[in-house]
């Protein structure tokens, strides 16, 4: 285990680490949300064919990589906690998953929206879309776990497991799912953000996925915070209840 | 070798003896058989259109019912812990009860499955393609289910969990699956549908053994 | 941006709603933070009888 692997092993340094780090965070997160927010809706054209609603995209896309990257990061932390027993490994993977599946939801929605414009419908079983309501389902499956048993030891050693069969299924799923809509796609479809995406409109799609990522990363580590004040609850009630 | 077919003989047997074999997932089948006219109407071409896609879904929650008894019974009576200190190594075991449900319930399934799409108007000649892309992901759909099986196996309520956990598992399947029922048979029809299926297959085989024995261990603590 | 466009709701709705998810996660978040915080302190109070 590496020495930075050591330090934050410890639960009331990694608190400290993070009550210093958070506000710098906290500042540079509002920044971006700042500076996306303008470019998003003035300082970018309108798509030739979408017209204003690809100022979706901005809210939509970064949301999607964001699930994407959270669960990517859970199944990381699973296993880290499962190879290397890091004490805090299983608590930043059950922190992540409520944040990842809010950021799942979202993407689903604004897709929705920004479908409904787009195609007529409120709803559409295009291959994004699609393997985003999986990885929905993948989520809620992995927050069941940890809520189905009352040892918090066993229902961490089971969602390390969940996690790790459902981060191995993701490429499958997309792979899968792409090639099942190409099955039924209609000959000419209207590509979301078109061949190559014009630097006017990838300023603010990265300035707002940077935003969203920040966020993420303040978030994450309070829920981790969180985590520990639930363990540190957890374990004084348990000392009191032996003490009697 | 022969602790591994032992186990695989005696989980079949138990399936056989009690019931909880392929006879539910049969009963299963037929009674959403007999729903899907009464949903969607009995318009023949409608059905018959319809009728791959139907079947699979039949086929993949017939397994899903019985994916909670792969470990549970086992669990309960604390032949799990025994077993675990068995020579043979955990993930052989889980191994073992995954094929021997395979043989049981799934593999039985996905044979009689394509013969009763005839009470969709299903095309005689799609039977075999049908049944053939049934009985290639047949395995996978065990593997899987043994996996979320193991994850459950001590929950009271596990019931509500298996569908959660296996679904997304099984939507890989269930496109090359129905993929490979709707082709012709051939090299450029369902034949590389089959041989995804297969990879799956390979897959899931390597997957399922080490996810049982984690879960399991889980609930040896 | 043409705020008069007819999609002009849609756009609007999804910013929305992708604000008001990310707010309602920090304050959930702090929130929970505060509560866990107020419980520690009593769970960690030398006490006989709670």
């Amino acid at each position: 285990m590496s020495s930075s692997m050591q330090i934050l092993a410890n639960p009331n340094l990694f608190q400290r680490i993070a009550a210093m780090v958070l506000p710098w965070l906290a500042a540079a997160t509002a920044l971006s949300f700042a500076a996306g927010l303008y470019l998003a809706f003035f300082a970018s054209p309108a798509d030739y064919q979408q017209g204003e609603t690809v100022r979706i995209m901005y809210v939509h896309v970064p949301a999607a990589w964001m699930a994407l990257f959270v669960y990517v990061l859970m199944a990381l932390a699973s296993a880290v906690a499962l190879i290397f027993r890091h004490p805090l490994a299983d608590a930043a993977a059950k922190s992540a998953a409520p944040l990842g599946a809010a950021f799942c939801f979202l993407a689903l929605a604004t897709g929705s929206l920004w479908g409904k414009p787009m195609w007529g419908t409120w709803w559409v079983w295009d291959a994004r879309l699609t393997s985003m309501f999986v990885l929905m389902l993948l989520y809620l499956g992995y927050i069941a776990v940890w809520q189905a048993f009352d040892d918090p030891h066993r229902a961490a050693a089971l969602a390390r497991v969940v996690a790790l069969v459902g981060v191995i299924n993701i490429p499958i799923v997309k792979f899968s799912v792409d090639w099942w809509n190409t099955l039924h796609q209609p000959a000419s479809v209207l590509k979301l953000t078109g061949t190559a995406i014009h630097p006017s409109m990838l300023w603010p799609l990265l300035l707002m996925a940077l935003a969203y990522t920040l966020l993420y990363a303040c978030l994450h580590l309070l829920a981790i915070g969180n985590e520990i004040a639930v363990r540190k609850i957890r374990a004084t009630r348990l000392k009191d209840i032996e003490a009697r | 070798m022969t602790e591994f077919t032992a186990l695989v003989k005696r989980d079949i047997a138990l399936a056989f003896r009690q019931g909880g074999g392929m006879s539910a997932g049969l009963s299963f089948i037929l009674a959403f058989l007999v729903m899907v006219p009464l949903a969607i109407g009995p318009d023949q071409a409608t059905l018959s259109r319809l009728a791959p896609g139907l079947l699979w879904l039949a086929l993949l929650l017939a397994v899903l019912l019985t994916a909670e008894r792969i470990f549970q019974q086992d669990h309960d009576d604390g032949s799990l812990e025994l077993l675990s200190m068995c020579p043979l190594p955990l993930e052989l075991t889980c191994l073992a009860k995954a094929i021997a449900h395979w043989i049981s319930v799934t593999l039985p399934l996905a044979a009689l499955a394509a013969p009763l799409g005839l009470l969709l108007n299903l095309g005689a000649d799609r039977i075999v393609p049908v049944a053939l892309a049934m009985l290639a992901g047949s395995l996978s759909l065990s593997f899987v289910a043994a996996i979320a099986g193991a994850i459950t196996a001590g929950l009271r309520r596990g019931g509500l969990l298996v569908p959660l956990l296996v679904l997304p598992l099984y939507v890989p399947v269930l496109i090359f699956g129905i993929a490979a029922s709707t082709g012709n048979l051939g090299p450029t029809g369902n034949l590389p549908s089959l041989l995804v299926l297969l990879a799956l297959t390979m897959i899931t085989m390597v997957l399922q053994p080490w996810a049982s024995a984690a879960a399991l261990r889980a609930y040896f603590r | 941006m043409d705020w008069s466009s007819s999609h002009a709701g849609f756009v609007l709705a999804a910013y929305g709603l992708s604000f008001a998810v990310m707010a309602g996660l920090v304050l959930w978040t702090i929130i929970r933070k505060r509560r866990l915080a107020a419980q520690l302190k009593t769970v960690a109070k030398p006490d006989r009888t709670s």
